[in-house]
């Protein structure tokens, strides 16, 4: 069985999203190329059950994903603490002038729980549909929906320049309107 | 700066922000998965321009990754998968 001239392509095409994919999930090139490779043999071993004319990048990113929660299986718990504990480390305060950093949010997308991660990648940057995302995550499209609208509150909150949205919330009191007024 | 539909963004709640009709091209109401509890916090959180700010920068993280030559190391496998292809056909390993 050999592959078809034009499935080599296509996949050869992928690389740069599956690694784009890899990266936003571990938050790290070396591991995220190792997971790549892997996705790129499974692929190449199964390439039989691909259905010519559907999205292989979105058949690849399934593959990529199993491949990553299958490896990390074992010792994940240690693998999510110590990257959930540096990327809040890294997690600054907000900058002041509006306008938000590319690192500063990269930090603040590895911070967000990884099913919420994942789900605004492929939805919000990968091009996916809410239905395929689902699929390539094994979920309900509304679990997707809702993965990705906490996501989005999330890192707004996170991301609110100037102002913590508590502040926000609270300067829309009428109450504490009328108390600040009271006090000048 | 004119919002316009882009592909892949992620629609807003409806209900939740009417100026982000203009940002959103799927018509599926979205506002039905949001837990009701919420409302207040997404009502405060969403807001149109951190949100269009949330989106670009989401892709553009995406896009610094997708824009990085392809590591020779994924050719050569590649070539490598496909030589042992045709030393072993039929025999897929």
């Amino acid at each position: 069985m050999s592959i078809p001239e034009q499935q080599k392509q296509d996949l050869l095409a992928a690389i740069p999203k599956l690694r784009a994919f890899a990266v936003s999930l571990c938050g790290r090139h070396d591991q995220a190329d190792d997971l790549v490779q892997e996705t790129l043999v499974k692929a190449w071993a199964n390439m039989a059950s691909f259905q010519p004319g559907t999205n292989m990048v979105a058949w690849l990113f399934t593959i990529l994903r199993n491949a990553l929660y299958t490896e990390y299986r074992k010792h994940r718990r240690e693998v999510q603490d110590s990257e959930g504990v540096h990327a809040a480390k890294l997690v600054t305060a907000p900058s002041q002038d509006g306008h938000i950093h590319f690192q500063e949010f990269r930090n603040v997308l590895l911070s967000l729980p990884v099913d919420q991660r994942e789900a605004l990648i492929l939805v919000g940057a990968s091009g996916m549909s809410y239905i395929e995302a689902a699929e390539i995550c094994g979920c309900p499209v509304g679990t997707m929906k809702s993965r990705v609208n906490r996501a989005r509150v999330r890192l707004a909150e996170l991301l609110a320049p100037g102002e913590s949205v508590r502040e926000t919330l609270e300067l829309a009191e009428p109450a504490l309107a009328d108390l600040s007024h009271a006090g000048t | 700066m004119a919002l316009k539909p882009r592909e892949g963004l992620p629609p807003h709640p409806p209900s939740a922000m009417p100026a982000a009709a203009l940002d959103s091209a799927d018509p599926e109401p979205e506002a039905a998965t949001v837990d009701p509890t919420m409302d207040a916090g997404a009502d405060a959180t969403l807001d149109p321009k951190l949100q269009d700010q949330i989106g670009r920068q989401l892709r553009a993280a995406f896009e610094e990754v997708v824009n990085q030559p392809v590591p020779d190391r994924f050719r050569q496998l590649l070539e490598e998968l496909e030589r042992k292809q045709g030393g072993a056909k039929g025999g897929a390993k």
